[in-house]
């Protein structure tokens, strides 16, 4: 589209940022805070404001719980506790769906289940599939986004002569736009091999979905097929007899951990419980290593033998290695953090490069009268970045002032704050498209800021974790997203402020460019 | 003049579409039939199907991402829609052929 092939790509580094940005914005976003999305779920659950250390569970004892609550013919499953996920759970089918029931891991009491979605049912289902899942297209067009942030990426290196320089510029220039486009190339820079590793094994993780061409040259019966033959799925069929006394599940899992290398285990799901083929599949914990494996053992649960051990091609190892990178489930705090901070960078990286579209644009437009354009790109800017922390913050808010059990209209409690989400999001774009430009940033800011401090204070006014309270406590995860919080505030405000000061000492030309009396306004 | 001129427009806006469409749609089809293409011929050269399809869907984005560059990038349209057009129908015939053969 250019006369160089620089040309072009930067056409194409311009256009694509422009127009996937609200969505590449809105996925960099929900998945920074995925990062945390156990402490998120702690702080906003607050019946799960358990400590774990860690020691192993016997799960025998939740055996008689389980058969009480699951119908014979499902399968059931027990989720074991992890220092992030200090409770365990049964899932099981029940008559209106699938249902958990939650336990201390400590006393194995049951503890009241968690009312909100939080960050693992809320945010992080967002993050991959936008919860739009008619004929999956909120899945495609995630992937679709992924695909072209590996795009931009690339095109970004290629557009730029002075890569290295470029790093270590920043001109504090009164100019905005010589300011924000040093912002967005030392954002894209730092924090380059992150953001296009991320992008990548976000697509890689859902390959078979993204190119079905291969699955249907490769494997009989689809996407089934595909999961089956790779993942060496075992199964065998009911044989409609009633099975012996079942066998010690906490045996079943002493036998799995010598298996796994001393792993310990994650997840243990019972298949056709009390017939003559019932059988037991214990699945590894995956906090202690990046390769997000799965490694499922089969017991026979009558008598307690090992039926299959699963085996899986090494490419598939890989593959599950480059999905650990981009879940970052595993335990390592240092990491978590830098994948967070980076994670913001590419928040930053987004949301400078929109700024710059308006910038470097906003002379040349309103000298020729063609403002329309520039006006919807503004507020589509402050809706899409800004608004969003705003409506996440108001998700935290929500979630908080709700009282137990809370409905409205037929919607339960973790419906009404998900509908606060996006109602406050919709409204943060219409206020940015009536008030435009750097008013409805500062507002924005300033709004996030009340807000992100309302969570704070509302929390230890509902649960009574104050942060030093939390700490004393132990309870690190609520008292890191307090502190998180604070520092959200801090950063709105100043930014908020700092946007004031700027209006208010700019030129008066600037200052009321739209004015019927222009310059001559004081 | 005037009427040359929005005509002139016209052809400009449907050569962007155009283009649009060659980058995100084209780019993908014939990458998608590249990766049908390459698993075929793995697994008729012997590779663990499982093996030729994990390795295959992976470097399968790196080349849909590659494709929509040069598809940014190339100056003629034509060339554009003849590359594409023609990967894609030769990476189905290589890919899907031999199973609808044998299935036959």
């Amino acid at each position: 589209m250019g006369a160089t092939v620089r040309e072009s790509l930067n056409w194409l580094h311009t256009w694509t940022g422009l127009v996937v940005g609200v969505l590449l914005f809105a996925i960099v976003w929900t998945g920074t805070l995925c990062v945390f999305d156990r402490e998120i779920d702690r702080w906003m659950n607050p019946s799960t404001r358990l400590v774990y250390n860690g020691e192993p569970v016997s799960i025998d004892g939740l055996r008689a719980e389980a058969e009480k609550l699951a119908p014979r013919a499902a399968p059931w499953a027990i989720v074991l506790p992890t220092p992030r996920d200090p409770f365990l759970w049964i899932g099981y089918r029940a008559r209106t769906g699938f249902d958990r029931k939650f336990f201390d891991p400590a006393t194995l009491k049951p503890v009241t289940a968690p009312e909100s979605w939080a960050g693992t049912r809320f945010l992080f289902p967002f993050h991959y599939s936008l919860h739009i899942k008619i004929w999956n297209l909120g899945t495609w067009l995630v992937g679709f986004a992924g695909a072209a942030m590996v795009a931009l990426c690339v095109s970004g290196v290629i557009i730029h002569r002075k890569i290295f320089a470029d790093f270590f510029t920043l001109r504090r220039s009164r100019q905005p736009q010589r300011l924000l486009l040093d912002l967005h190339n030392g954002a894209g820079t730092l924090g380059f091999l992150f953001h296009i590793v991320m992008a990548f094994t976000g697509l890689t993780i859902l390959a078979s979905v993204y190119f079905p061409s291969g699955v249907w040259v490769a494997f009989d019966g689809g996407r089934a097929g595909y999961v089956r033959d790779t993942y060496d799925v075992f199964s065998r069929p009911r044989l409609g007899q009633p099975g012996g006394p079942p066998a010690s599940l906490d045996a079943m899992v002493e036998t799995a951990r010598k298996e796994w290398d001393r792993l310990g285990p994650g997840l243990v799901r019972v298949f056709h419980d009390g017939d003559a083929n019932a059988y037991v599949e214990a699945r590894p914990s995956i906090e202690r290593e990046v390769e997000m494996r799965t490694d499922p053992i089969y017991f026979d649960a009558a008598t307690g033998a090992v039926l299959h051990r699963t085996q899986i091609r090494p490419t598939s190892q890989f593959q599950q290695y480059l999905t650990g990178l981009h879940f970052v489930q595993f335990r390592h705090w240092t990491l978590r953090w830098l994948f967070f901070g980076l994670g913001l960078l590419g928040c930053l990286l987004i949301a400078t490069g929109f700024l710059f579209w308006v910038e470097s644009r906003r002379k040349a437009h309103e000298a020729a009268g063609r403002v329309a354009g520039l006006r919807l790109v503004e507020g589509l800017a402050v809706g899409s970045t800004m608004g969003l922390v705003v409506a996440t913050f108001a998700f935290f808010v929500i979630n908080r002032l709700l009282p137990s059990g809370a409905t409205w209209f037929g919607a339960a409690r973790y419906e009404l704050e998900i509908w606060t989400f996006f109602a406050v999001w919709l409204l943060a774009f219409i206020h940015g498209w009536l008030r435009r430009g750097s008013v409805a940033w500062s507002e924005q800011c300033w709004v996030a800021a009340g807000l992100a401090a309302l969570a704070v204070a509302l929390n230890a006014l509902t649960t009574g974790d104050h942060i030093p309270r939390a700490l004393a406590n132990g309870k690190l995860a609520v008292a890191g997203m307090d502190l998180m919080l604070l520092a959200a505030v801090a950063a709105a405000a100043a930014t908020a402020w700092r946007l004031h000061r700027r209006r208010l000492f700019a030129a008066p030309e600037r200052r009321h460019p739209h004015h019927p009396l222009g310059s001559q306004v004081p | 003049m005037a009427s040359a001129q929005s005509s002139l427009r016209l052809l400009d806006a449907g050569r962007i579409v155009l283009r649009v469409v060659g980058i995100a749609v084209g780019a993908y089809v014939a990458s998608a039939a590249l990766v049908a293409a390459a698993v075929a011929l793995l697994i008729l050269a012997g590779v663990d199907k499982r093996d030729a399809f994990t390795v295959c869907s992976i470097l399968g984005f790196a080349v849909y991402v590659a494709l929509a560059l040069w598809a940014a990038a190339v100056r003629r349209l034509s060339v554009l829609f003849g590359v594409l057009g023609l990967t894609t129908v030769l990476g189905a015939a290589l890919g899907f052929l031999p199973a609808f053969v044998g299935r036959a």
